[in-house]
């Protein structure tokens, strides 16, 4: 395998956004549309609709030394990029903390950047665990119990999904942990019955987030019938959060919002806008731009 | 005329009246099911909410008296009973458009799916989703404005390609056909170039459901679909004298194009105004008029309601499943209904001798 990597193309998006904050951006010659943030790479040809759909003629014309792929990339796929002499790494989601470690490392040993990898992930593990280290000592009674919707009306994540991990890493259990389908549709008069504590809803899609859209679906929320009398509504307890803080370094941004938003107490000290700007400025070299999570 | 005369006649105006009764029954019993599995329906559901309770709670609010908490009133009054009586309309128009459109085609295979009504509307909704707005919030009323115009244009090009032809049946079936493989493609378009959030939400809507029904929809179709209704069952005799033929028809005064229009209009406009709201729900529009053909032959004074009626209690025991099956997850009610009215269909399928199209 060619280390490091002249030309690059990534079709995973969380794998795109970690080789630009490890400084290699330039390498990228081809990414998957999906690999958007941050804009550096927007610049970048598409080669690929997502990890599944590439356009194979257009990807080889790259002449990439090494094609970052995903598990879902078809192996047919897989195999006439590797009877083209390029070698395919895959990578895992980086929606998950040890996922996404893994993915910094790998990444980082790959193109010569193991510094630069280890300062991330040490910012990473720095306030994951101290997310832990406080939510640990609490007993299940002090837990609150979430109800998450994605895009769709009642659409929620059960068990081993990374909404659920992140969930009961921020000290809240997911009111859903135990259903039989990843992502299902769960009946409103059952999420009534559980009374939810918190409601977090993942904001709309193929939007701008901007205040007026995020603002728009807690409303939603906040005046639905089925909801309208759980103990959310009822405490004011419901906020909405953009998709980009559960993926890549930011989702320690996300952990952070969730766990204060679960124990307001226990993380008074603790500014997640802050940290997301120290996040943006030092390994992006970014402006936090627009918003992330409604109320403020 | 001699007295042998009369007698025969009056034997078969006996035998008339008699086949109308039993159709009449018939229909009642339909009404009367639809009622039982309607109240049924309230009592079941994801939240442990007794069946005494439950009607407890229906009751509370006619008689002012009688207790109930809180809890159970939101259960019952805000989220059980708009999405079955959702279930209700949806299944009716459904049952009712198939029927109309089945009998002024003359074709067993017509259904709002095969016309491009159905294509059309998901097709509409998935433009408006990809343009970037929210199944949430006000976003919703566009999404099914898109979805209702969208299905009403198929209609009009669908005739605006069979009258280039004159009004020929196979043309206005193949253009519908055809027309719905070209909203599916731009739907494949749409889903293929959407990044995965977006085209969660676009499959979402193509999936179909009532768990978003809402007293405000009910109260908005319902006026609707009972005038639709209603004008559609004032051309049950027009559609008799068409299945004889259209010639005959002509011969006999039926102004045989315009009819086709109008009842193929309203028929349309009974397709899209639900299925703008509750996404595609497929197979209802096909089943029930075949099954209560089985039943009740091709008089369509009979066929409409009783269609509506069955299409209705189809669906509504349909949803009622996939709320309580795996509760609380859903089951999309798309499964629901191919799983229930499937078997059901062919079983009248193979147990019927008659040919009873035509």
């Amino acid at each position: 395998m060619p280390c490091p990597a002249e030309r690059i193309v990534s079709l995973q998006a969380g794998a795109s956004e970690l080789i630009c904050i490890l400084g290699e951006a330039d390498r990228i010659v081809g990414r998957s549309k999906d690999s958007n943030f941050p804009p550096c790479v927007e610049e970048k040809l598409v080669v690929a609709q997502t990890t599944k759909n590439i356009n194979m003629e257009l990807l080889l014309e790259q002449k990439p030394d090494i094609v970052i792929a995903t598990s879902y990339t078809p192996a047919e796929m897989q195999d006439k990029i590797e009877a083209a002499g390029i070698p395919v790494v895959i990578v895992a989601s980086t929606l998950e903390v040890d996922p996404l470690i893994n993915t910094i490392r790998l990444l980082g040993q790959m193109q010569d950047k193991g510094e630069e990898a280890e300062e991330i992930i040490g910012f990473v593990e720095h306030y994951v665990n101290l997310v832990k280290e406080r939510t640990e000592k609490l007993k299940p009674e002090e837990k609150p119990l979430v109800y998450h919707e994605r895009t769709g009306v009642y659409k929620t994540s059960a068990a081993e999904t990374y909404v659920d991990t992140d969930i009961v890493l921020a000290g809240g259990v997911n009111i859903a942990a135990n259903e039989p389908v990843k992502y299902p549709v769960v009946s409103a008069e059952w999420v009534l019955e559980r009374n939810p504590d918190v409601i977090l809803k993942m904001a709309p899609a193929g939007e701008i987030a901007t205040e007026e859209v995020l603002k728009e679906a807690r409303d939603e929320i906040m005046t639905r019938s089925g909801l309208r009398d759980t103990k959310a509504v009822i405490d004011g307890k419901v906020y909405v959060h953009a998709y980009v803080l559960q993926r890549g370094p930011q989702l320690v941004v996300g952990l952070l919002y969730w766990a204060k938003w679960f124990h307001p107490e226990l993380f008074k000290d603790i500014n997640p806008s802050a940290v997301h700007k120290e996040l943006l400025n030092n390994f992006y070299k970014l402006e936090p731009e627009g918003i992330f999570v409604y109320p403020q | 005329m001699s007295i042998a005369n009369i007698k025969e006649t009056t034997a078969s105006e006996e035998i008339y009246t008699r086949l109308t009764k039993k159709k009449v029954f018939f229909i009642l019993g339909l009404f009367v099911a639809l009622v039982v599995v309607s109240i049924t329906a309230t009592t079941m559901g994801a939240a442990s909410l007794g069946g005494r309770e439950s009607l407890q709670a229906i009751v509370a609010k006619i008689l002012p008296g009688l207790q109930t908490t809180n809890f159970a009133d939101t259960i019952v009054w805000q989220l059980r009973l708009p999405r079955i009586l959702m279930a209700v309309l949806t299944g009716l128009s459904l049952g009712v458009a198939g029927t109309a459109m089945q009998g002024v085609l003359r074709n067993p295979l017509v259904s709002p799916y095969t016309l491009g009504l159905s294509a059309g509307a998901a097709c509409g909704a998935g433009i408006a989703i990809a343009l970037g707005i929210s199944v949430l919030g006000a976003g919703r009323y566009f999404i099914v404005g898109n979805a209702f115009i969208f299905s009403l244009l198929t209609m009009f090009l669908v005739f605006a390609i069979s009258r280039i032809r004159g009004t020929a049946i196979e043309t206005l079936i193949l253009a519908g056909v055809a027309l719905s493989y070209l909203f599916s493609a731009t739907i494949s378009i749409l889903k293929y170039v959407s990044d995965a959030e977006v085209l969660r939400e676009i499959v979402f809507w193509l999936m179909g459901g009532l768990y978003t029904a809402r007293w405000e929809t009910v109260i908005l179709l319902l006026p609707v679909i009972t005038i639709i209704t209603v004008l559609t069952m004032r051309y049950s005799w027009d559609l008799n004298v068409m299945s004889s033929g259209e010639e005959v028809a002509a011969s006999l005064g039926v102004r045989v194009g315009r009819v086709r229009i109008i009842v193929l209009t309203l028929s349309a406009l009974l397709t899209a105004c639900v299925i703008a709201f509750t996404g595609i729900i497929g197979f209802i529009g096909l089943v029930s008029p075949h099954t209560c053909r089985a039943i009740l032959g091709n008089d369509h004074r009979f066929l409409i309601p009783a269609s509506g009626l069955m299409g209705a209690l189809i669906l509504l025991i349909s949803d009622t499943a996939c709320r309580t099956l795996i509760q609380p997850t859903e089951i999309p009610v798309g499964i629901m209904t191919s799983f229930i009215g499937v078997p059901f269909f062919l079983y009248l399928l193979i147990r019927k001798r008659r040919r009873w199209w035509q």
